[in-house]
C-alpha cells in the first residue's frame, strides 16, 4: 500500500516538472493578419538635367498612381517625408523612412542620353530612367544589382513609368504587373439604338487612346494576340459579320476566312498560330479553329445549338464556351480534339462570355440572374462560383496578365444610357472606372508589353 | 478504535506527504514561477569568465561592478532613455497624426489630369509606337555609371558623361551641355541654390541621426507597459552580466546553457493570444500573390529578456506549399511582421522569460486564401 502511494506521490511530483522542463520553444500559430495597403514612399524622381524636370516629376507621380490603383499599396504624401532624396547615390536614411512607416522606398533619377546603338529616333537621345527599390524594414536594396535602368523615346515617359511600376509590383508581390499593358475596346458614340462603333486601343489606365478603325463599319469583340501585336475582331465591313485580323503597328487588316459564312466571336490560341471562332452554317452555329499558316479550318462542335464565345485554357488543351443546348445559355468545357463538351455551370440563371484565367485555375463569366447581370468567377470544374459585380448590365470580362484583375463593361439603363469600362479585383474589391473619351465596351486586355 | 487510528494516521501521512513532496501544488502560482536558476546556474567561475570577457569588451562595464556607480549610471541611463523616448514621441507625434489623417487610400484614382494628359515640357508630342521594343532593362550594378552598362548588352553610351545632380559644378556644366532646351544662367543658379538649401536642411537631419545613434543607450528600451525601474531594481548582478553579455554580443551563443530549459508555468492562453495579436497586426497579407497565400511558413527567433526579437536570430525554418518564389514572398511578409511589431517589443511576462526565450511562429494565411 505504502509502495503504491509512494509511486502516486512520485508521479504527482515529477510529471508536471518533467513537462515544464521540456526544452521546446514557445510555438504560436498565426492565422489572422491584416489586409491593408502597404505604405510606400515615392519621392519625386531627380532630374539630372533641367529639361527633364517635369518628366521626372510626372514619372514618379504616375508610378504612385499605378501602385495606388491596385489597392495593394498606398503612397505616403511627400509632405510627410522626413528625408529628402537629393542624391541618387546617397545612402538611404532608413530610420527616417521607418519613422513614417514606409515599408518600401522607390527612388529614381531621369536624364536624356545618347546611346551608341540608335534605339531612339529622337535626335536629342533617349529618355533614361534609373531607379532603386528599398525594403525599409529589412534595410536592403531589393534589386540584386542595386538599380535598374530603362530607356525609351522621350515622348514615352508614361510607358517607362508603367514599366517601373511593373517592376516594383513584381518585386513586392511576386506576381507580374499589369501596368505596361494595352486595352483594345469598342469606342461607342451616338444614341443607344444607333451607336457608331470604332475599334480602339488605349493604355490600361485609359491614356493614349488610338482609334484603329473609322466608324463606317460596325465592329465587335476585339481580342489581342498572345504577343500583343495583332488583334482579331468581328467586323460588318462585308455586310455580314466576319472575323478580321489586324496588325496594330501597320493598321493593316484582312478577313480571316473568306468562305461565304458568317463568323464571329474570335479568340487567338495561346501559341498565336490559330484562331477559334463561331461559324454560322444554316441555322446552326458551331465552333471552329482556323490555322493561320495553312488556312485550314477544323470543326470542334457539331450540335444543333448555338455555341460561341470560346476561350482557350492557358496550355491550349481545352476550351470553355457557352452553349444553349440545355435550353439556356450555360458554360461547357471541351478538350481539343476529344469528346463532347462537359457542362460546368449549374447555378440559377444563364451564363455567357467565359474567359479562362492566365493562371488556368479560374474562369470568369457573365451571369444573368433575374433582371441583374453579374461578372463572376468559378473553378474550372464549376465549383466555388463567386459573383463579383451586379448591375443592370455587366458583360464581357477580360483578365489582366497576372490574373488578379478583371476588366468588363457596364451599360446603364435607358435609351441614353452609356457604357463604360470598369476593372475589379478578383477578391471583389477595388472597383474602378476607366475613363474613356466616349462610351466603351468589349474590352480585351493585352499581355504585358515590352 | 485501532482501525480509526490507523485510518487517521494514514490520512495524516498522505497530507504530510503531499505537503512535503508536492509543495508547489499547495503554493500559489507566483511562488512557483520564481526563477532562482539565474543564481544557481551561473557558477562563480562562469561569472568570472563572463565578467572578464565583459570587462575586456566593454570599457564602461566597471560601472556594473561598482554598486554605487552602477546605480547612478543605470539611473542616468534610465533617465536618458526616458528623455529620449519622450523626445521621440514628441517628434513623431505630429507626423504620425498627419499620416493618419492622409493615409486613407483613395478609392477613386488620384486626380492627376495635368500629369496624365499634359505633354511634358521640353519635348514635342510623340505618338506612342505601340509594340516598338525600345525600352531597355539593364541590370546595372549599383554605382556603375551609364557609361559602362552591362557587358552583355551591346549598347554603349556616348562619351558625354552621365550628369550628376546639379550640386556638382563640373557635372552641372556637363548637364548644361546636354540640355536641349536652353537654360538661362540665372535659372541654373536658382536651381543650384535650391539644391544647396536642400542640402543644408538635410545635413542637420543626418547629423542629428548620427548623434542619436552614437548616443543610443546600451540597454534596450523596454516595451511600453513594462517598468524600466522595476527591472533595474529586480535584476541581480548575474542577470546584469548576462544582459550585458547579450548586448555586447547578441548573436553569440549564450554561456548560460542551463537556462535554456524553460522553467516554471507556461504562458497562459491570454498571454499567447496577446503575442499572437501583436505580430498579427503587422502581418499584412494584402500584397501577397494568390500563390503566396497558399504558403505556410514557420519562423524561429530568440527574444531578449527585454521583450525584443533578436534580429540576427530571425529565420524561416520550414515552409509548406507554393513555389520557391511564392515561399520567398510569404517569408518576407512574415519576417517583416516580426521585425515591425517586434521593434516595439512584445508585452510578455518577464518572470516567464525561459518560456518565451525562443519562439517559433507559424504564419498560416488560411483565412485569406482567394478561392
Amino acid at each position: 500500500m505504502i509502495k503504491h502511494l509512494s509511486i502516486v506521490f512520485l508521479l504527482i511530483y515529477f510529471v508536471p516538472n518533467v513537462c515544464f522542463s521540456q526544452n521546446e520553444p514557445l510555438r504560436i500559430k498565426i492565422t489572422d493578419g491584416v489586409i491593408e495597403p502597404v505604405p510606400l514612399a515615392v519621392p519625386k524622381f531627380l532630374s539630372e538635367i533641367i529639361a527633364v524636370k517635369e518628366i521626372a516629376k510626372n514619372i514618379s507621380l504616375l508610378i504612385s498612381e499605378d501602385l495606388t490603383k491596385t489597392g495593394l499599396f498606398r503612397i505616403i504624401p511627400d509632405e510627410a517625408h522626413i528625408s529628402n532624396v537629393t542624391n541618387f547615390k546617397a545612402p538611404v536614411a532608413y530610420a527616417d523612412w521607418k519613422a513614417i512607416n514606409a515599408q518600401g522606398l522607390i527612388s529614381g533619377a531621369v536624364t536624356i542620353a545618347k546611346l551608341k546603338k540608335q534605339l531612339c529616333l529622337d535626335p536629342r537621345g533617349c529618355l533614361v530612367v534609373k531607379f532603386k527599390l528599398f525594403d525599409i524594414f529589412a534595410e536592403n536594396n531589393i534589386f540584386n544589382n542595386g538599380q535598374k535602368i530603362y530607356a525609351a523615346e522621350p515622348g514615352e515617359w508614361r510607358r517607362l513609368a508603367h514599366k517601373i511600376a511593373d517592376d516594383v509590383y513584381f518585386n513586392l508581390t511576386g506576381e507580374i504587373g499589369y501596368f505596361n499593358t494595352k486595352i483594345a475596346f469598342i469606342s461607342e458614340s451616338g444614341v443607344k439604338n444607333n451607336r457608331l462603333k470604332r475599334l480602339a486601343i488605349m493604355d490600361y489606365d485609359g491614356a493614349n487612346v488610338e482609334f484603329l478603325t473609322d466608324q463606317s463599319d460596325l465592329v465587335l469583340t476585339p481580342r489581342f494576340s498572345p504577343n500583343g501585336s495583332r488583334l482579331v475582331y468581328t467586323s460588318f465591313k462585308l455586310g455580314e459579320p466576319h472575323v478580321f485580323l489586324m496588325d496594330i503597328k501597320t493598321r493593316g487588316s484582312f478577313v480571316l476566312d473568306e468562305r461565304n459564312q458568317m463568323s464571329f466571336s474570335p479568340q487567338f490560341s495561346p501559341n498565336g498560330q490559330s484562331v477559334i471562332m463561331s461559324v454560322v452554317s444554316g441555322a446552326n452555329t458551331d465552333l471552329y479553329t482556323l490555322d493561320l499558316r495553312s488556312g485550314t479550318r477544323r470543326r470542334l462542335t457539331s450540335g444543333p445549338a448555338i455555341e460561341t464565345s470560346a476561350s482557350f485554357s492557358p496550355d491550349g488543351s481545352q476550351i470553355v464556351y457557352e452553349s444553349d443546348r440545355s435550353g439556356t445559355q450555360q458554360l461547357y468545357i471541351l478538350p481539343i480534339g476529344a469528346g463532347e463538351g462537359r457542362r460546368i455551370s449549374f447555378g440559377g440563371g444563364s451564363y455567357g462570355t467565359p474567359v479562362w484565367s492566365p493562371n488556368g485555375d479560374l474562369i470568369a463569366f457573365t451571369k444573368k440572374s433575374g433582371r441583374r447581370f453579374h461578372i463572376g468567377v468559378m473553378r474550372t470544374d464549376g465549383s466555388e462560383e463567386r459573383l463579383l459585380t451586379s448591375s443592370f448590365l455587366d458583360e464581357a470580362p477580360t483578365w489582366s496578365p497576372n490574373g488578379r484583375v478583371i476588366m468588363f463593361f457596364r451599360d446603364k439603363s435607358g435609351s441614353r444610357g452609356t457604357s463604360s469600362i470598369f476593372s475589379i479585383d478578383i477578391s471583389g474589391r477595388n472597383l474602378r472606372k476607366i475613363i474613356t473619351p466616349n462610351s466603351g465596351s468589349d474590352p480585351s486586355w493585352s499581355p504585358l508589353m515590352n | 478504535m485501532q482501525t480509526g487510528a490507523i485510518i487517521s494516521g494514514w490520512g495524516h501521512l498522505i497530507v504530510i506527504g503531499f505537503a512535503a513532496l508536492s509543495g508547489p501544488i499547495f503554493q500559489e502560482e507566483t511562488e512557483n514561477i520564481l526563477s532562482v536558476s539565474e543564481i544557481s546556474v551561473v557558477s562563480l567561475s562562469e561569472f568570472d569568465i563572463l565578467q572578464e570577457k565583459f570587462l575586456t569588451e566593454n570599457d564602461n562595464s566597471t560601472s556594473l561592478i561598482d554598486t554605487k556607480q552602477e546605480e547612478g549610471t543605470l539611473e542616468r541611463t534610465a533617465e536618458a532613455v526616458k528623455e529620449r523616448d519622450s523626445s521621440e514621441i514628441d517628434d513623431n507625434g505630429p507626423i504620425d497624426g498627419e499620416i493618419a489623417a492622409t493615409s486613407t487610400p483613395s478609392i477613386e484614382s488620384p486626380a492627376l489630369p495635368e500629369i496624365v494628359n499634359s505633354t511634358p515640357s521640353g519635348f514635342d508630342t510623340v505618338v506612342s509606337v505601340v509594340g516598338e521594343a525600345v525600352a531597355l532593362n539593364l541590370d546595372v550594378p549599383e554605382g556603375a555609371s551609364l557609361q559602362s552598362p552591362d557587358e552583355d548588352f551591346d549598347v554603349k553610351i556616348d562619351t558625354i558623361p552621365f550628369p550628376e545632380p546639379v550640386e556638382n559644378l563640373e557635372i552641372g556644366e556637363a548637364a548644361t551641355q546636354m540640355t536641349f532646351v536652353e537654360v538661362p544662367a540665372l535659372e541654373q543658379e536658382i536651381i543650384e541654390s535650391e539644391k544647396t538649401a536642400e542640402e543644408t536642411i538635410t545635413q542637420p537631419l543626418i547629423d542629428a541621426l548620427t548623434a542619436e545613434l552614437s548616443s543610443a543607450p546600451r540597454l534596450s528600451v523596454r516595451p511600453i507597459g513594462r517598468s524600466l525601474d522595476d527591472a533595474v531594481i529586480q535584476s541581480t548582478p548575474a542577470e546584469e552580466v548576462a544582459n550585458n553579455q547579450n548586448i555586447v554580443s547578441a548573436s553569440e551563443e549564450p554561456v548560460q546553457s542551463a537556462r535554456n530549459a524553460p522553467e516554471g508555468p507556461p504562458l497562459t492562453t491570454r498571454e499567447k493570444n496577446n503575442l499572437r495579436n501583436s505580430v498579427g497586426k503587422c502581418w499584412n497579407k494584402n500584397s501577397l500573390s494568390r500563390e503566396a497565400l497558399e504558403v505556410t511558413v514557420t519562423f524561429s527567433f530568440n527574444m531578449s529578456e527585454t521583450g525584443f526579437p533578436e534580429r540576427d536570430s530571425i529565420k524561416m525554418i520550414s515552409s509548406v506549399g507554393g513555389s520557391p518564389s511564392a515561399i520567398k514572398f510569404a517569408e518576407k511578409a512574415a519576417e517583416r511582421a516580426i521585425i515591425r511589431c517586434g521593434s516595439k517589443g512584445f508585452d510578455l511576462p518577464e518572470e516567464k522569460y525561459s518560456q518565451w526565450k525562443t519562439i517559433e511562429m507559424v504564419f498560416d494565411p488560411i483565412k485569406l486564401r482567394i478561392k
